[in-house]
Order: C-alpha cells, then sequence, then structure tokens
C-alpha cells in the first residue's frame, strides 16, 4: 500500500508483531458485558506467581539464574582494556540510550552488524549465534535478538537511567564492572532491592557533587517515596 | 500486531522499547524478554516521547493537535498551542481519538459481505466503477487537498459530490450566501464579546468549532483581559449543555426562535437608530406578535435589545434542538442581528471565515438515496458518513444502498452503515494519514501521522490517487511540483518532488497522498527558495496562517425573502439535541466517550429522555423511572428518565449518539437512537433537515427483574443540586468588575470560626505540623466560571493516568474509576439556570485527613506537596477514602483489564493498578518527574509548567492553571492570590493544594440570603450560639444543613421569579 515511502520517519517496523507470547498460566477472566470489560477475579498476588509459601520464598532469592540468553555474549571481550586484550569499548557505544532515557536500551542488531559483518565467526559460538541474525541465510535473518532480561524492576518503579548517569552516576556503581565478566547474570552481591537504591541515594557523592549547599535537602528529597514509586 | 497476545503487552510497557512478557509457571521470577530493534530509526529513542503536531479529523473543526509518540504508538493526543482555532485546547473527542486506532472491532483491511479483500482487488473494482462514469461520492465536508484532489477526479471522471453531516450546517451556509454571498459560514470569535446570545447552537460543545469558542468564551467572562465579564444570554426551548453556562435563559417555544431573533434585531435596529441596509426586511416583522408567539414578554426581549444596542456583543445562530422548518430564517435572522448589532469584522468574521469546503443539503442526499432506490444510481462511495444511523428511519436508507450495484463505504469497521453488497474500505484514523485542512480560510493546517497504521488501511487521498491512475483520469493538481535539493528524508529522497505529470499519467508512479499534500502545499502557499526547510518548519509547527484576508464591507442583500417567525410546535414535540461527547453517533465506538459521565445528566452507557418535573411527575415516573418515547409506529425504549429543571413542559428531548442497531463496534449498541422517531422533512429554503419534526407519545414503563437490572442506570452526578454545601461559590460579576469587595457565596462561603482564647494561649488550630515545603508545593488553580463542563479533562486524565474503564454494570454499582469528579449542581430555576460545574480531584491538602488514618504508610505528604500515593505498599484498607471529604479516591474492586486492543494505547510511563488498591490523582506525578529529570542538574524548573498536567493541558477554556505555590510569580500563586479564589470546604482547615476561582453572576444576590440555599440564614445562628466555641464547629456546620434544608422548600419557590425580576432590572 502507498504511504510514506521513502520517509523513514519515526514508524519503522515495530518488531513487537514478530514474537509470539505465551501466557501458560493466567487467571481466568471473569468477563462482563460480552468481553467489553474484562474483570479479573481478585488476587493479591501477580498471576505469575504460585500459590504455595515455600516456592514463592524460593522466588525472592536472587541468586537464581535466569534463563540462557539467546547468544552468549561476552561483555569482558567488549568492555575491557586494550591492554588487558579486550576491545575497550565504552558502555554507551551499545548502551547509547542511557544519557538520553530512561532506557539505557539494548543495542539494534544493526549496531552488531557493524563490526561483526567483518568478523570471522568460525569456532566461536556466540558469532555463530549472532550469524543467524545477521546473515540473510541465517535461520533467524529480520528477527530481533530475544534477549532474556536480567534485571526486572517492578513496574511500579520508576527508574530513570538518563537521570543517574547525568548527575555523574557511573555506569559501575549500580553494574558492577562488567568488563570482568562475561554473559551477563544475576550476581549475588547486586540486588536491586530497595534498601540497595536507598543506600545511594543516601550517600552517594555525586549529590554533594551536583547540589553543594543543598545536598542535605536533596538528600531528603532522595528518600521520597515519589521519588521512585508511582 | 497479529500474533501478539494484547493483554500481556501492558504487563511491561515501562521497559525497553520492543518488550514482551512470558508468565511461565516455574517456580522462578517472571522471564521477561527485551527485543530490541533490527535497524532503529533514527528519531526514536526507546523510553523518550516524540510529538508531532497534527489537526484533528473528527469533526469540522479540525483543531490543531500534537500528538505524543512512544515506541511506535500514538498514547497522547493534546491541543496545539501554535494552532489558530482551538489555540492549545482538545475536547473528548479528539483526546479520545487513540481509541478508534487500536479498536477492536476495526477491521483489519478492505471488507465485501463480510469476508476480507486484498486492496488490490478493492481498487481495481473501484477504479472500474469510477472510469465507468455516473458515480457519486457521498461524504463528509472536506477541505484543503483532499477536497482539490476531490475536485479534479469528479471534474476529470464526471463523479458527482454531496458533502453532508448529520447536524451539519447548510442552513447558515445558505443564509451566509443569501445574505452576503459569501461561500462558507461566518468565523465566530467570543472574546471580544460583552453580549453572547444564543438561539439553540451547542457552540461551546458540539457546534462549529467548540475548542475555539470555549477559549473565546473564557477570554470573554475573564475580568482581567478586557475589563468585562460578558453575560450570556440563552434563547431556547430547552437549556443546552452550553445553556447550562448562560446567565439569562429566556424559554422559547420549540419552532419560535427565528421571530425572536428578527423580533430583537428591528428593537435593536429601532435603539440605534440605523437597520445597516435591513431596513425593508425588519419593516415586514411584528416584534410583540413574533415575541407573543415565542412566549416570551416584550418587555424582556426590549431589555435585551438596549444591552445588544449599547455593548459589543455575538450573535450564534439555532442548533440541532432548534433546527425546524424555518431553520435557514433562524439563521438569517441571527446574521441580520449581527448586522445591525454591528458585529461583523469584530466577533463575527466573514473575511477569515470558517471553510466547510463543499456544502450540499439533507434535501440532496434525500434525492441521492431515492435514485439509489430506483437503481439509477451504480456507483456510491460513502466516505465516512454512517446515512443508515444519521437519517430517519422512514427513508429506508437500508434498503436504498442495496439497490446501488457498486457500493463502496470508507469506514474503520465501526456504524450501522455497512450493508452486503458494500465494499469497506478501511481509511484508518487521521493518527495514522496524512493530510491537511484549511479550517478557517487563510490558515493551513497539515496532518501528519504520529505512527504507522495499525491495521492494513489506506486512508482516502490515496485511494483517489491510485483509482485516478488505474482509471487513467488526468489530475491536474498532481502535477504540482516542488524544486529543490532535500536535506530531509520526510520530504523525498534524491529526487525532487516531481508528484507526477499530467499529461504523462505514468507519473503518478511516484504519487501517494503525502506528496500530493506537499505539493497542494508548494503550490498554494510556498513562496519562497527553500521548499525543504519550509516544509520541516510547517511539519514542526503543525500548520500556516496566510496573512489574514481583509475583513469585506457587508452589505445586506435587499432581496430577502419575507422573514419567517415560525410558529410554535405542539407541547408534546421531540427535542433532539447533540450527545456532548458522541455527536452524531461518529465517536460511539469509543468507550471512554461513554464511561465519563455525560456533563450534565450524569448518565453512561444509555439513553434518557429528559423531561421537566411536572412532566415526569404527570407520568408518574422519577430519576430511577423508565419510558417508552413512540412515533409514527417506532417505539424507542425502554429509555432512563433524567428529571430536568431545563426542560420546558410537555416536551421531551433525548441525545443522540447512541444506539447503533447493527453496530460494527461492540460499544455503539448501547441505548437507543432516536433519530428513528424522526420524520423525513427538509426546509424548503436550504434543504437542512427538520430536527423538530416529531410529535411524540411518552408512556411509563415498569420494569422488573432482570429488565430493571439491565436497564437501570445511576448518575454519576450524585446530587442534583449543592444541597446547602458550600461547593461552588460564586461572586457578582460587576462587583468584581468595579474592583469592589466581594463576598463569595454570598454568606455560603467559608466561615472559619475563631476562638480568641486558641490564640491568647499560642495555640493552634491545627492538629498536625506545618508540613515543610523547601522547593516545590504543587498547586492547581481551577476556574469554575470559565469551566463549560465539556468533560475534556476527565477523558484527558484516564487517558494520561491509566484509569480503566469499568462499564455499565460497575457503575450501577458506583464503581466509577475517573479521578476527575466532574460535579453539576444545578442551582436555579426558571429563568436563572444557575447551572455550577465544579472539578473535583484529590485536593492535595496539607493536613490531609487520608493520610493519618493509612495503618501502612501508603499515602503519604511529600515534600513537593503531593499527597504521594504508593501503590505497592496500599493493602486496601479503603480508611483513606472514608476519611476523604472531597471523595477524591477510587477504589480497585476488580483487577479492571482493558478491553481487547486498548492494552496500546496505555502510557509506559504509568503503571497499572491491580484489585484491592485505592488510587487517586496525582498531579501527574509521572510528568512532573519528566521535567524534573529535563530540569537537571537544576533544582527549580524554569520551564513554563502552567499546563503540565493532563487536565491542565487539554482544557480548551484554560480553566485550570498548574504550578508550584512556592514561587510568588507563578500564574497559580498570583491566582490564589485573587479575591475570587477559595478552597473548597475551606473550613475543614485542610490546607489545600488545589484553588477554585469563584463562579460569576449577573444576577444580583439578595443581600443575606444564601444564593443557592438557606444556608447563609442558617450560618448568623450558628456564630451567635456556637461561635465561641471552635471545638464546636463542627456540630454548628450540621445544624446550619438542618437550617437550611428546613428554609430551602420555601425559598426555592420563589427562587425563579426573584431573579427573573433581578434581570429584569440590569
Amino acid at each position: 500500500m502507498p504511504s510514506a515511502t521513502g520517509t523513514p520517519r519515526v514508524w519503522a517496523v515495530i518488531l513487537l508483531g514478530a514474537v509470539s507470547f505465551a501466557s501458560k498460566c493466567e487467571n481466568i477472566d471473569v468477563t462482563s458485558n460480552e468481553d467489553s470489560f474484562p474483570i479479573e477475579t481478585h488476587s493479591l498476588l501477580p498471576p505469575e506467581y504460585p500459590d504455595d509459601v515455600e516456592t514463592r520464598i524460593s522466588v525472592g532469592s536472587v541468586v537464581q539464574p535466569v534463563d540462557p540468553q539467546p547468544i552468549e555474549f561476552k561483555h569482558d571481550v567488549h568492555a575491557s582494556s586494550v591492554e588487558d586484550g579486550g576491545l575497550g569499548m565504552s558502555c554507551e557505544y551499545c548502551h547509547s540510550n542511557a544519557r538520553k532515557s530512561k532506557h539505557a536500551g539494548v543495542p539494534p542488531t544493526q549496531t552488531c552488524v557493524g563490526c561483526h559483518s567483518m568478523i570471522d565467526p568460525s569456532g566461536r559460538e556466540g558469532l555463530v549465534q549472532l550469524d543467524t541474525y545477521i546473515k540473510e541465510s541465517g535461520e533467524n535473518y529480520g528477527q530481533p535478538i530475544p534477549w532474556v532480561k536480567v534485571h526486572d524492576i517492578p513496574d511500579f518503579v520508576y527508574f530513570n537511567h538518563s537521570r543517574h548517569v547525568k548527575s555523574g552516576v557511573e555506569c559501575t556503581d549500580c553494574h558492577a564492572d562488567m568488563s570482568k565478566h562475561g554473559v551477563a547474570v544475576r550476581a549475588p552481591d547486586m540486588t536491586m532491592l530497595m534498601g540497595w537504591c536507598l543506600e545511594c541515594h543516601a550517600e552517594h557523592p555525586s549529590v554533594d557533587a551536583n547540589y553543594g549547599a543543598d545536598a542535605d535537602l536533596r538528600r531528603a528529597e532522595l528518600k521520597d517515596c515519589y521519588t521512585c514509586h508511582q | 500486531m497479529g500474533d501478539m497476545n494484547r493483554r500481556d503487552f501492558f504487563k511491561v510497557l515501562g521497559t525497553t522499547g520492543a518488550v514482551g512478557t512470558l508468565t511461565a509457571c516455574d517456580p522462578r521470577t517472571p522471564v521477561e524478554h527485551i527485543y530490541p530493534y533490527v535497524v532503529q530509526p533514527e528519531q526514536v529513542v526507546p523510553g523518550a516521547p516524540t510529538f508531532f503536531a497534527s489537526t484533528c479529523g473528527d469533526c469540522v473543526a479540525a483543531c490543531g493537535t500534537v500528538l505524543r509518540h512512544r515506541e511506535g504508538r500514538v498514547v497522547f493526543v493534546a491541543g496545539n498551542t501554535e494552532s489558530p482555532v482551538g489555540q492549545g485546547g482538545a475536547c473528548s473527542v479528539a483526546i479520545s481519538a487513540t481509541q478508534e486506532a487500536f479498536n477492536a472491532d476495526h477491521i483489519g483491511g478492505p471488507q465485501k459481505g463480510g469476508e476480507d479483500v486484498s486492496w488490490d482487488d478493492a481498487l481495481a473494482a473501484l477504479s472500474a466503477a469510477v472510469s465507468g462514469g455516473s458515480a457519486t461520492w457521498l461524504g463528509r465536508y472536506r477541505t484543503g487537498a483532499l477536497d482539490r484532489l476531490l475536485g479534479d477526479v469528479a471534474a476529470a471522471s464526471g463523479m458527482q459530490r454531496v458533502h453532508w453531516e448529520a447536524f451539519g450546517y447548510e442552513s447558515l451556509a445558505t443564509a451566509s450566501k443569501l445574505a452576503f454571498g459569501i461561500d462558507g459560514v461566518p468565523r465566530y470569535q467570543v472574546a471580544g464579546a460583552h453580549i453572547i446570545l444564543s438561539f439553540g447552537a451547542d457552540w461551546l460543545n458540539t457546534w462549529l468549532a467548540p475548542v475555539d469558542h470555549q477559549a473565546g468564551y473564557a477570554a470573554a467572562r475573564t475580568h482581567e483581559q478586557g475589563g468585562f465579564v460578558a453575560e450570556f444570554v440563552s434563547i431556547e426551548p430547552r437549556v443546552s449543555h452550553t445553556g447550562t453556562k448562560c446567565d439569562q435563559w429566556l424559554k422559547s417555544n420549540p419552532g419560535t426562535e427565528a421571530g425572536v431573533a428578527f423580533a430583537l434585531a428591528k428593537l435593536v435596529a429601532e435603539k440605534k437608530g440605523s437597520a445597516m441596509g435591513a431596513e425593508s426586511l425588519l419593516s415586514q416583522v411584528d416584534a410583540a406578535a413574533f415575541a407573543s408567539a415565542a412566549g416570551i414578554d416584550l418587555a424582556k426581549l426590549d431589555v435585551l435589545a438596549t444591552k445588544l444596542a449599547a455593548k459589543p456583543s455575538i450573535i450564534f445562530p439555532g442548533g440541532v434542538t432548534t433546527q425546524g422548518e424555518n431553520s435557514t430564517h433562524l439563521a438569517l435572522a441571527s446574521l441580520v442581528l449581527n448586522l445591525v448589532c454591528g458585529n461583523f469584522g469584530t466577533t463575527v468574521l466573514l473575511g477569515a471565515h470558517t471553510n466547510l469546503g463543499v456544502v450540499s443539503s439533507y434535501a440532496d442526499v434525500v434525492k441521492l438515496l431515492e435514485a439509489c432506490a430506483a437503481g439509477s444510481v451504480k456507483t456510491l462511495i460513502i466516505d465516512e458518513l454512517d446515512p443508515i444511523f444519521t437519517l430517519p428511519a422512514e427513508l429506508k436508507v437500508a434498503d436504498a444502498l442495496k439497490a446501488v450495484p457498486n457500493l463502496f463505504v470508507f469506514t474503520n469497521g465501526s456504524g450501522d452503515t455497512h450493508p452486503e453488497n458494500a465494499t469497506l474500505l478501511p481509511p484508518g484514523s487521521w493518527l495514522e494519514q496524512w493530510g491537511d485542512a484549511e479550517p478557517v480560510k487563510g490558515h493551513f493546517q497539515i496532518r501528519q501521522p504520529g505512527m504507522a497504521p495499525q491495521h492494513n488501511t489506506m486512508s482516502q487521498g490515496d485511494v483517489l490517487l491510485s483509482v485516478a491512475k488505474s482509471a487513467a483520469l488526468v489530475i491536474p493538481s498532481a502535477a504540482d511540483t516542488v524544486e529543490g535539493e532535500a536535506e530531509d528524508e520526510a520530504v523525498s529522497s534524491t529526487d525532487t518532488y516531481a508528484l507526477g505529470d499530467a499529461s504523462a499519467v505514468p507519473g503518478f508512479e511516484a504519487v501517494d497522498f503525502y506528496r500530493y499534500v506537499a505539493g497542494h502545499w508548494a503550490d498554494k502557499l510556498f513562496t519562497g527558495d527553500d521548499f525543504a526547510a519550509w516544509w520541516i518548519e510547517v511539519l514542526q509547527r503543525g500548520g500556516f496562517a496566510a496573512a489574514p484576508s481583509e475583513e469585506p464591507e457587508v452589505s445586506l442583500n435587499p432581496e430577502l425573502p419575507a422573514p419567517n417567525g415560525g410558529s410554535a410546535l405542539s407541547g408534546n414535540t421531540l427535542l433532539f439535541f447533540p450527545h456532548a461527547h458522541l455527536l452524531d453517533g461518529r465517536t460511539a465506538n469509543r468507550p471512554s466517550l461513554h464511561e465519563v459521565p455525560h456533563p450534565v445528566s450524569g448518565l453512561t452507557w444509555t439513553t434518557w429522555a429528559e423531561m421537566s418535573p411536572a412532566t415526569a411527575q404527570g407520568l408518574g415516573v422519577d430519576k430511577d423511572g423508565h419510558v417508552t418515547v413512540a412515533s409514527g409506529g417506532v417505539e424507542l425504549g425502554p429509555l432512563n428518565v433524567r428529571v430536568s429543571k431545563g426542560m420546558p413542559d410537555g416536551h421531551v428531548a433525548i441525545p443522540s449518539g447512541n444506539g447503533h442497531q447493527d453496530g460494527g463496534s461492540r460499544y455503539e449498541r448501547f441505548g437507543a437512537n432516536p433519530v428513528r422517531l424522526l420524520k423525513p422533512a427538509a426546509d424548503p429554503v436550504s434543504g437542512a433537515m427538520v430536527y423538530l419534526s416529531s410529535e411524540v407519545t411518552v408512556t411509563k414503563t415498569v420494569l422488573s427483574g432482570a429488565d430493571w437490572e439491565k436497564y437501570k442506570r445511576v448518575s454519576l452526578k450524585g446530587s442534583e443540586d449543592m444541597d446547602n454545601r458550600p461547593v461552588v461559590l460564586d461572586a457578582y460579576a460587576p462587583d468584581v468588575v468595579e474592583g469592589k469587595e466581594v463576598e463569595l457565596g454570598h454568606g455560603m462561603g467559608v466561615h472559619v470560626v475563631k476562638d480568641p482564647r486558641i490564640e491568647a494561649a499560642g495555640m493552634s488550630y491545627d492538629m498536625y505540623p506545618e508540613p515543610e515545603h523547601p522547593t516545590y508545593r504543587w498547586g492547581l488553580s481551577i476556574n469554575l466560571d470559565t469551566c463549560t463542563g465539556c468533560g475534556a479533562c476527565e477523558v484527558a486524565c484516564n487517558a494520561e493516568n491509566n484509569v480503566p474503564m469499568t462499564g455499565p454494570e460497575q457503575h450501577q454499582l458506583w464503581r466509577y474509576m475517573g479521578w476527575i469528579r466532574l460535579d453539576r449542581f444545578w442551582q436555579g430555576e426558571g429563568e436563572n439556570p444557575d447551572v455550577r460545574y465544579s472539578m473535583a480531584i484529590c485536593q492535595q491538602c496539607a493536613h490531609a485527613p487520608c493520610e493519618g488514618v493509612c495503618p501502612v504508610v501508603a499515602t503519604y505528604h511529600n515534600l513537593d506537596g503531593l499527597n504521594a500515593m504508593i501503590y505497592n505498599r496500599c493493602v486496601g484498607t479503603r480508611y483513606c477514602a472514608n476519611n476523604c471529604p472531597y471523595s477524591a479516591r477510587r477504589f480497585n474492586w476488580h483487577t479492571y483489564r482493558w478491553p481487547e486492543g486498548f492494552e496500546l494505547m496505555l502510557n509506559p510511563d504509568v503503571v497499572t493498578r491491580e484489585a484491592g488498591v485505592m488510587e487517586k490523582c496525582t498531579f501527574c506525578i509521572q510528568r512532573i518527574r519528566h521535567v524534573k529529570t529535563e530540569a537537571r542538574p537544576n533544582t527549580v524548573l524554569s520551564q513554563d509548567v502552567e499546563r503540565l498536567t493532563a487536565c491542565a493541558e487539554v482544557c480548551p477554556s484554560g480553566s485550570i492553571v498548574f504550578g508550584n505555590r512556592k514561587e510568588a510569580d507563578s500564574a497559580v500563586t498570583k491566582l490564589a492570590e485573587s479575591p475570587l479564589s477559595y478552597q473548597l470546604f475551606g473550613e475543614l482547615n485542610t490546607k489545600n493544594g488545589v484553588e477554585y476561582l469563584a463562579k460569576l453572576t449577573h444576577t444580583k444576590p439578595h443581600h443575606g440570603e444564601a444564593h443557592g440555599g438557606g444556608h447563609g440564614d442558617g450560618h448568623g445562628n450558628a456564630d451567635a450560639t456556637h461561635g465561641d466555641v471552635g471545638a464546636d464547629h463542627g456540630d454548628a456546620g450540621h445544624k446550619d444543613a438542618a437550617q437550611g434544608d428546613e428554609a430551602q422548600g420555601e425559598h426555592h419557590h420563589n427562587h425563579g421569579e426573584d431573579h427573573g425580576s433581578d434581570a429584569d432590572k440590569h
């Protein structure tokens, strides 16, 4: 159909549609009015949580593994310094929206292609996996890479990368030194629990650096629930 | 998006760009995925909004809009402050446009007989039919590039064009042509008018350009701007939605308004000593006879004429409710009255007039349908009209359409007009289209899409170009070219902007409607050297204003038909009126417009029959009752009853828009369609449809059991009047203008009883320590005088904050979730309806009663002065809601899911709430966070935040102002210092962040007597008996109310009369 062809404005292909979603244990809907107004039964638990208490407690554990990533992406190879045998890439080369948006962003496949179109994947599993997404003959060509989320911040929390990065918080302050890690994992020392956030909000040196005489006020504001919660 | 499970989508909207979720049942935290782009568009930053200037396509007003885009979707529609039409406001219809695009009942692509067909097949059939000649286009009013393209296609193919809309403007257009020889209808600029007079046009809500009118009305009512407060007189049989804002209602017998207008014109001309060329016309007017036919005292008209002769004014013509057999005469009379009052060139513009494009009449449509039924129309193309729904049943439109061999209907699937033999062509929503409009002569506005089409759709422009190409039509306007190098790919790639070549049809290869629009603008408007730069500026600003045309010298055509004042209709005429949100039914597929209570009646998801208290009593029904309305063998019912003090006895009024019988959308089938009761009749002069055509019989319907449950509806407005509570206070406008000290509410206002002993002892009245607000104290000022009760704020708030739609059954249990409760209090009677609107939201109290009772500190006062609401802490005790004096909190009794498809329109910055959680207005905390983040590292915001909240952003009358009360020169602080400003229930000492500006009235208050009830008298006693004990104050309040109640009955009896005589005096 004719549309604004040749005009790659904002509406590029939205890749969501390419993905099929599974929902194995959704609550049963009690619908009213011929499906016009779906109403769910009362449940104090988020639907994805199982009902029995022991399993719920184990779910709370922070050391559990995450699902395997579709591509064994090695942060250390990309981010560690040239002296250490790495490529010395800045975090923001790939996570390029960290300064602009609430999401740091995961790079589009395009960014990977920039270099990897010239790199021989032979014998390296991760690169062979990547090739299925970037070679026209690959089985996943044209599909987005379905990265598994390592940390999932609850929906009722408002977190903004740009606000932290622009204030002078280093990536490593929260994410540790990824140049020393391969595939991203959920590390036990990085809890993403509220108390852990508040430690920084109370003490981070950037508050003094940015606010000087107002630092105490700013610290009080940073401990306000509405700073992060909805 | 076909494969996606939409219901799951909204759970993860807060995460990066393209995200999905898997909810697996294994005992681990849920696994979520991040789906990055393969190729990321340059302008998209996942997580950050992008804004597009566009133009609304839902009515002829064509207001400028700004679309907020997030991750591939438009999530919010607001007004464009640069647009001369609307000036930054947006109405409920524009705001709800996303519900058209994401509607689950939107057809996925072209269809024939319920089966999907390809665009190629559909277009081939259309091209063949059009090139066969004798095609007819029946559609909405169109301006701009589409109007031009239609003209060219019509010229090249012999296609006939009929442009008509229900509630259209053919009477006014005919009258303008007749009187002044102008093509188009006047533009009404309310701002400069001291006297506003209306004959039934719903100009604040549904008529012509309501958003524009509202901005003007607000200016005319703000004495700081012009040094005056306009007085609004409404002459109509029934107090319309617009009429609820009037200062004086002169009740006319239905059908006689033209006579009143002629009579007034004559009286004004006599007082001014000049009839401005209307001498011969007015000499045929018998003012006394016309006034008597209308049932209006000539002396009252004389008082009004004196004011009209003395001050600048504006006169609106009739509307749907006053559209009788002489509607052209009413329009003509209003124009003549404007002429003798000297309003042309100031408040009524003919040079920069409203442009409607081609205007055909109802009679033309009837003629066309007769030809269809007779089989002489081979090809009919219907452009987003719903004739089956909007035309009387007697015309048998469905049968006529079935007789058309080649029937094509542009529709997204809603409405009743989708016969079996039609090929349905979905044009998509205006949020997804390129286009433009010229709503006012000289003002051009661009429509650019805010997102990719959500379905397999094709706009009318693209379809026409495609048809022209395959039918080898020569389209001269498609040859417009633009020279210049393209810097921006939005305009073109490397080629110049060759838009086709009239002589060589293959030129169409490059043409789509986007380029056609660009070519049209290049041809009509562009004069410089660098088109690319100019075009980008146009796209950024959303439009282009050519120099306003010179106002012509108006001279009245001396040969006008003899004035037809009309005759009064019988006492059981159906008064048909347009629904504030649903218009003629075109927006009935948008659930949020059914969900918000109707601004006046408070009813949702239904059609009601409005009648006067006496009529209701005669029928033996009350507000909980039901009636059946019948005419000519058509029965409508059971309808809910609304008893209104603004109704004439005997008649019954029914709103439009509801009750599609064959509606393509599940949301359209509520209620009933009163058009079915109308008799087909046309005004002989203009061919306009007669809406005052039907005498009806009304019978009481007694429902029981399941039927009662099904048709039971509650008015979410609660009380009919203020029940002696000082909710909306008023002030006498002339006192305000003169700068005299005003007593808000005339004794009904805030009375805080002070006990000298407390101060002497150095004690405080406050139970809590004063909260600290070091940097911000967010506040809102709401002007209850300029608030017109249009409901745009409610729709905007629901869209911005993901407020769930709960549907009719939940409404019966009062489980409406809207954070804004637009209260309507009908205080007066008779000539002074004194209807007061109040936007009730969380008042963000500094001493909030809700905070102290929360056992888990889910709600608390934060440093910015907000009553924060932390959803995940809330355990649902509902203590806070019980303790809130303002009823501002809403409880989630269920986890309300969004109807299928609508998850995509949710705001990704706001979490959705689940069962057991309390929610309320947060002053759009997500927007506050956004501007604070943008402002970093500065501590204090320097940018303008006056329209930051969603309600303030869209308010067409600019009645809502947001800001920081800690800043001495912020607009909200200045408004709070106004003598008209007050806090709701100030005696409760909750120290609110929300301030209200009192309603202004032109009715002189009775000294020492409460304006709306007996409260003032009662209060005097309370001061005397309880004034010395501060702690007794609450008790005293109760006594006030009791005394007020006693006084109320007596008081109300003579209320209307009193004010009527007052109105005479000044």
